[in-house]
């Protein structure tokens, strides 16, 4: 079972919608919602997925998060700024202490940046 | 000699009545017939997957509706009669019920303490096939099936008030039908087999069995 799968049918769970309720609401096959909860699919489009976020009063970052799906805002980030992939490549490498001074950076509001 | 114990009619009636008040379905307060969240009982109140895939190949020389794995607590709709089942609903709903029926009365009567089969014996799978002969498991998860989704209470109600309202006709099942979200010949097996409505050979529509042997009962 793929972790959205995971994560879709506990949701599901806690909040009594079956899978044909679901599929109703979201606009998808309800054969499908089966599938991607036994991971035998995978997960369906991010506007579906949104969707499901509505149906589930959840933060929808989680649910694409949880597909392995980058928001098409933020693919929209990565592509305007050129330094954002540079710095994403990196990620994967900061130190404890780095990610720290990061944070506290983007607690800053940009006029803090230009002081 | 079969294995599972033979259970009554009013057995029956109880065993689903009880499912219905346990998740919390009013079936005896309505005025009109309301669908049983068929679906909504298996996962959320039994904690049974519905999972949706080709299973064909369980019985190549029948057609297999669906089966039940007790094992991985899984009830698997065959995703080859998806377009059937979509078609009609009432037959869907009914497949539901009836994998349910085998969960409840052949693998887990938690009421009793008893399994009549071993829980954790992964070869152990119910199928179920479109047929005319079957084995007596299949007729107990279909009587289960029928009373569970068209309980007595609910059915006794709107056949009492049809009937004060003159002779019933064929239309009016078919109207009824669709609200209890099952197939006509379900709705009719289930007024035959409560003796609520009798259908002759000729389709001709009596109130019971006993008024199509020419027996009338009078009230008086």
């Amino acid at each position: 079972m793929s972790e959205f799968g995971e994560l879709l049918k506990s949701l599901r769970k806690n909040y009594k919608i079956s899978q044909r309720k679901l599929a109703e609401l979201v606009g998808i096959d309800f054969t499908y919602i089966s599938k991607i909860e036994s991971g035998t699919m995978d997960p369906p489009a991010e506007d579906k997925i949104l969707k499901m976020a509505e149906v589930f009063k959840v933060d929808p970052d989680q649910l694409l998060i949880s597909a392995k799906k980058v928001p098409s805002e933020l693919q929209k980030i990565i592509t305007e700024h050129q330094d954002v992939p540079v710095f994403l490549r990196k990620a994967s490498s900061f130190s404890p202490q780095q990610w720290e001074r990061i944070r506290g950076i983007m607690n800053e509001t940009p006029e803090d940046g230009e002081k | 000699m079969s294995k599972y114990p033979f259970i009554t009619h009013d057995e029956m009636e109880r065993i689903t009545q009880g499912i219905l008040r346990d998740y919390g379905f009013d079936f005896e307060n309505k005025d009109l017939p309301e669908a049983v969240p068929i679906d909504e009982i298996i996962e959320f109140h039994y904690g049974l997957d519905i999972h949706w895939e080709p299973i064909d190949h369980f019985d190549p020389s029948g057609l297999v509706m669906a089966a039940i794995i007790p094992s991985d607590k899984r009830i698997i709709m065959n995703e080859s009669c998806k377009e059937l089942f979509e078609e009609k609903i009432g037959t869907m709903h009914f497949t539901m019920a009836h994998e349910l029926g085998h969960w409840v009365l052949h693998v887990c009567d938690r009421d009793n303490l008893q399994t009549s089969i071993d829980f954790n014996d992964s070869s152990q799978t119910f199928f179920c096939r479109s047929r005319s002969k079957k084995p007596p498991e299949e007729y107990q998860a279909d009587l289960f099936a029928g009373s569970l989704l068209i309980p007595k209470p609910i059915i006794q109600k709107v056949m009492g008030n049809m009937k004060a309202q003159g002779k019933i006709q064929m239309k009016q099942l078919y109207w009824l039908a669709p609200m209890f979200k099952v197939s006509i010949s379900a709705l009719i097996v289930r007024l035959k087999q409560l003796d609520l409505l009798y259908i002759g050979d000729d389709g001709t529509i009596y109130d019971s069995k006993s008024e199509s042997q020419g027996q009338i009962i009078f009230d008086f």
